[in-house]
């Protein structure tokens, strides 16, 4: 349990909330919840709206107390006063006190982690540059955009070189060009060793930029691993699927495709009506797909030769890979 | 630091409230504005109302001069007196001397001539250009004197004209300035005369409404959002993530808004203090130091929105919460008030008489009212509820079988207030014979409303006091006045024949003979006049006596037919209004004073009643007494106190105890019987009847409680005590701007002796308000501490 690579460890996390006229009304928001995030790593946490990823972070943070179960962050109780001496974090939906100026926040929140006055002199001109708002500092953040203003709490949390950072959505409201900034950022401070705890719903990112996924729903934590291992263990025992782009000149080529049987396999033919000349000797090629799931390869080359040998030209072939996403759509609709 | 960066942004979110710079630049516009208005003292040559001394005949004087009669001088001031005046005069010489004339315009018209530069001729003032006075202004012309020096001149010649009509002399006089020019008449007071009305009222009234109850509930408004505001989700979570820890950040949430409203009221009132100080010459730091007060009221209600804040996380709800919160403590602290004084002033006993098994006493309304002991109940013997003094006595005479007590009489609408005492005599025939109020009757005198046991004109009214009475006792059965003509002696069988009915009516109030009643024949020398304050004791032998009068203790020696003459007289350095009660016994006088505590003076010699130096009683310098009585047992003297605690002195006056009481400190009166048992009033009403020889108590009296009196004390009193009463702060902001002493008592010696026991601390409010706040806060923390959110 504590092993000094581990940054993050929770137990048999569980949260329940008491709601109702007299708090007897329970709901469990996470539910025996054990992850671990070493340093060093980009961790991403999925799930669905309420599977109780905020309620985590919060844990984490302190900002909750568990029903049971335990947390460790960076080997010191979750949510201790040394513990987020150490985290860096950016809230989702980030509200800044409107009376204050971008520079006015860093100070403010500087001062709340307890850097010193001439620590945060020399940090902040840089980490506005980071974040492009060198030049914006003197405006109030009334007037940010919600863009700016996720700059500027992206700044914040780097504000005390937190060894590690939680992130909610960080590229939330942010154009492509800001969240490949982030993502490049992202990358830069795990070169730096830090680690960072992310919740996400864009897929694509979390594929592009973490090491390691837990995926949650309905406060319980269905999988986690690296995304290949993910990959992988949805993948085993999965039937092939193949998609194929065809041309050919016979206008009967699809219906004689379709009788075709190979096994168990399942052959699916999609073609558009063929239009046939006046005297029926002059015929135009014409396009049309095949689909074939099948649980042997050896099913995928018999359609290949039976296919060049009714003289049907294979314009493409596409092999079907899983993906992060159906790993997610598989586990939150289990 | 992290604490610190909080309270910081509090301060500099509440700075960005627009409704608080609206209403600073107010406040400074007003300040600005007003600043130029002062008071301008100087010398008014103006006649003023109260300086003509003789009214009526200063009006016949005009109206002689009207007709040409009377000297010169007042016809040449008649020939240019105003006309308005002049036609006023001769109307009411028309309707033979009817009509009003107001003194107002009397003087206002005779104003009129000091202006005129040919008043003055040498024919009609003969003899004025002799006068030292005169000399100077009348060398040249008078029609080319400035005008100060004419006003001067023709004043002077006014009051030669009416010699003795006049009050002479020029007054002092204020008047209301702006930029220094005068814009009001003048009023005919000093300064320093106004200063009590401009301290007492207009600084605490503004300071009271206007920072007490507008500039708090402003700041609470302004302030209202912070808490609110800091549980927006995304704010919130962030606060909570950095290593503050919540309570923390509660506590210095509301600190950074108590330093805001600091800074403004600090602002407020620096400007209110330098403004009056410069413009009026009042430079009263009570001013200033009604800065922390304020600030803590405004911690009294923010508490309260904080808590709102926390719980409903909603500005308004908040706002609503605390001006209900205020609503409240406004009304238990009126009803507690109220009734306050109904259940636990009124009723309170200040004087107990014992008359065989009967027991009377008198409350602090003036209630005469005797045990019943079947009922349990205080019967009402004699009472007037609606007076708000208590009365004189009750003495029991013997001879007569009645209960002397005076009670004391004022003249509707306050302003000229009358000090009379009327004598009431109540005979008791029935009592002296063991008859009783029956049960069936006692049962209707339960209520406050029921008929007096005595309104079947048992008791009778008396002569009235001579004037002036400061203090009456019983001696050889009967009364002595001592008054600041002297002592007088009631004449009983004199009284007898006096009814005592007002002599003078006036709009259908009775009002009471002026007159030296020949009921009270004089017992001292004409020429001997006592001062106020002034108190008497007999000496322990009851052949003479001792008198207090404005530091002076002086000896009455016996001459023979009730008459006595000072004889002896000790200036016991006291300082100025010192007020004392004196008491005697064998070896000497006690004088108990309110300012120097307890001081004995020697008798060197009985005879001569020759008095030795006086001789502070040492640990007894802070003792206020109400009530000081020599026992007629042991000589030993027995002092109540202003905090209704009893001290014993010994014979000798070398040792003093606080004697073991089975009861509590709160003593209102104390009498001392034949059989030299203590009947000692505490509480509201309870009297226990205590043995000092073998301290055993040897009756108790305790009334049961009326109704009133167990909703007052089941219901309102614990509500009282819980609520935080930020109203009586206001009593602290009051000491604060007019320097009051909460203790302090009246002019008169007998004002030491009918004071109602009420230890009034102004700090006490604080204390429990600040207790208030702490628990507030404490579970404001644990409920931010215990939240999830």
């Amino acid at each position: 349990m504590n092993d000094p690579h581990l940054v993050i460890q929770t137990n048999d996390l569980c949260k329940s909330y008491n709601h109702g006229w007299f708090r007897r009304r329970s709901l469990k928001a996470l539910d025996h919840v054990a992850i671990s995030v070493a340093r060093g790593e980009v961790f991403a946490l999925l799930g669905p709206n309420g599977a109780g990823k905020t309620t985590l972070i919060k844990l984490l943070l302190g900002i909750l107390r568990p029903t049971s179960g335990n947390a460790t962050v960076l080997q010191q109780p979750a949510g201790s006063l040394a513990a987020r001496m150490k985290i860096g974090y950016l809230p989702e939906n980030l509200v800044f006190p409107k009376h204050l100026t971008a520079i006015g926040a860093l100070y403010f929140y500087g001062r709340l982690s307890r850097l010193t006055e001439s620590k945060m002199k020399a940090t902040i001109p840089g980490l506005l540059d980071l974040v492009g708002l060198s030049g914006r500092e003197s405006e109030s953040v009334r007037k940010y955009s919600k863009g700016m203003r996720q700059r500027l709490g992206l700044a914040q949390a780097l504000l005390h070189e937190p060894e590690i950072l939680v992130l909610d959505e960080p590229t939330d409201g942010l154009d492509p060009l800001g969240r490949s900034q982030i993502r490049d950022l992202i990358d830069t401070l795990k070169s730096q060793g830090k680690t960072i705890f992310l919740n996400s719903h864009i897929l694509q990112e979390v594929e592009l930029i973490c090491d390691r996924v837990a995926i949650m729903a309905k406060g319980r934590l269905r999988a986690i691993g690296t995304i290949p291992e993910l990959i992988e263990s949805h993948s085993h025992g999965k039937r092939l699927r193949v998609h194929l782009k065809c041309r050919a000149v016979d206008p009967q080529a699809p219906v004689t495709i379709a009788t075709w049987t190979f096994d168990d396999s399942v052959l699916n033919v999609q073609s558009s009506p063929v239009s046939v000349s006046a005297d029926e000797t002059c015929t135009m090629p014409f396009d049309f797909a095949i689909q074939l799931e099948t649980s042997e390869q050896r099913h995928i080359d018999q359609l290949i030769d039976r296919l060049r040998l009714a003289s049907v030209s294979l314009l493409s072939l596409e092999r079907h890979r899983i993906r992060l996403e159906d790993v997610f759509m598989t586990l939150v609709d289990s | 630091m992290p604490y610190l960066a909080v309270i910081l942004d509090c301060f500099s979110e509440a700075a960005r409230s627009r409704v608080l710079w609206v209403l600073m630049a107010a406040w400074t516009i007003l300040l600005v504005a007003i600043s130029p208005f002062s008071i301008i003292q100087g010398v008014t040559t103006e006649f003023q109302a109260d300086q003509i001394l003789a009214r009526t005949q200063l009006i016949d004087a005009l109206t002689n001069a009207s007709s040409g009669k009377g000297s010169k001088s007042q016809q040449a001031v008649w020939e240019f007196i105003e006309p308005d005046l002049k036609q006023q005069i001769i109307d009411r010489n028309k309707n033979n001397r009817g009509g009003r004339l107001p003194m107002g315009e009397l003087s206002k018209g005779l104003s009129s001539v000091l202006d005129k530069p040919k008043l003055y001729s040498s024919d009609a003032w003969p003899t004025a250009s002799k006068r030292s006075d005169l000399e100077e202004l009348l060398e040249g012309d008078p029609e080319k004197l400035p005008t100060e020096k004419l006003q001067r001149l023709n004043r002077r010649l006014v009051e030669l004209a009416f010699p003795g009509m006049i009050r002479s002399g020029e007054s002092n006089a204020i008047w209301v300035g702006y930029a220094g020019i005068k814009v009001s008449d003048p009023l005919p007071i000093s300064k320093k005369q106004l200063q009590p009305f401009i301290e007492g009222f207009l600084l605490v009234t503004i300071m009271r409404v206007g920072l007490g109850l507008v500039g708090v509930f402003i700041g609470i408004v302004v302030t209202s959002a912070m808490i609110p505001d800091m549980f927006q989700a995304g704010s919130l979570h962030l606060l909570l993530s950095k290593p503050v820890s919540r309570a923390g950040l509660l506590i210095a949430k509301f600190v950074g808004a108590t330093a805001f409203i600091a800074w403004n009221v600090s602002f407020i009132l620096l400007g209110f203090y330098l403004l009056v100080g410069w413009r009026l010459e009042l430079w009263n730091p009570g001013i200033l130091i009604c800065i922390p007060v304020f600030v803590f009221v405004f911690m009294i209600f923010y508490s309260v929105s904080m808590l709102s804040g926390l719980i409903w996380k909603n500005a308004i709800i908040s706002i609503a919460i605390t001006a209900l919160f205020w609503g409240f403590c406004t009304v238990i602290g009126i009803t507690h008030d109220v009734m306050s004084g109904i259940v636990t002033q009124w009723p309170k006993i200040v004087a107990i008489e014992t008359v065989g098994d009967k027991v009377f006493s008198v409350t602090a309304r003036g209630r005469l009212q005797l045990w019943d002991p079947d009922s349990n109940l205080w019967q009402t013997a004699y009472g007037e509820t609606t007076g708000e003094e208590t009365i004189i006595g009750p003495f029991w005479i013997k001879p007569d079988s009645a209960l002397y007590f005076g009670r004391p009489y004022r003249i509707p609408f306050g302003g000229i207030q009358s000090d009379s005492i009327r004598l009431q005599i109540a005979k008791l025939p029935e009592l002296q014979q063991n008859e009783r109020v029956s049960s069936t009757q006692a049962e209707a005198l339960v209520s406050a409303n029921a008929p007096p046991l005595w309104s079947d004109q048992r008791i009778d009214s008396g002569p009235e006091f001579p004037p002036r009475t400061r203090r009456v006792i019983k001696w050889n059965d009967t009364l002595l006045a001592l008054t600041e003509r002297g002592l007088f002696r009631l004449d009983r069988e004199a009284a007898s024949m006096d009814d005592g009915r007002p002599q003078v009516s006036l709009f259908g109030f009775a009002f009471p003979n002026s007159k030296p009643s020949e009921t009270y024949p004089s017992m001292t020398p004409s020429d001997w006049q006592p001062q106020s304050p002034m108190d008497l004791t007999p000496s322990f032998d009851q052949e003479n006596f001792f008198v207090y009068t404005r530091g002076n203790l002086v000896a009455l020696r016996t001459i023979g037919s009730n008459q006595f003459e000072p004889v002896s007289s000790l200036d016991l350095e006291l300082p100025e209004g010192t007020l004392a009660l004196i008491a005697a016994n064998d070896q000497m006088v006690l004088v108990a004073t309110n300012k120097n505590g307890i001081i004995k003076v020697p008798i060197e010699d009985p005879k001569s009643l020759k008095l030795g130096a006086p001789v502070a009683i040492e640990g007894l310098e802070s003792v206020v007494p109400r009530k000081l009585i020599t026992s007629s047992i042991d000589q030993s003297f027995i002092v109540l106190d202003r905090d209704g605690k009893i001290w014993s002195i010994d014979v000798t006056g070398e040792k003093w105890t606080p004697p073991r009481l089975p009861v509590s400190d709160r003593i209102s009166a104390i009498h001392i019987d034949a059989t030299g048992n203590w009947w000692i009033a505490w509480g509201v009403n309870q009297i226990t009847v205590w043995n000092p020889v073998d301290k055993q108590v040897v009756q108790s009296i305790t009334p049961t409680l009326s109704l009133v009196d167990t909703i007052f004390h089941r219901i309102v009193s614990p509500l009282y005590w819980v609520n935080p009463k930020p109203a009586a702060v206001g009593t602290t902001i009051r000491s604060c701007i007019t320097d009051e002493d909460p203790f302090s008592l009246g002019r008169e010696t007998s004002e030491l002796q009918e004071s109602i026991i009420q230890p009034t601390d102004f700090w006490e409010p604080i204390w429990s308000n600040a207790l208030f706040i702490g628990v507030m806060l404490v579970i404001g923390c644990s409920l931010l501490y215990r939240q999830d959110l």
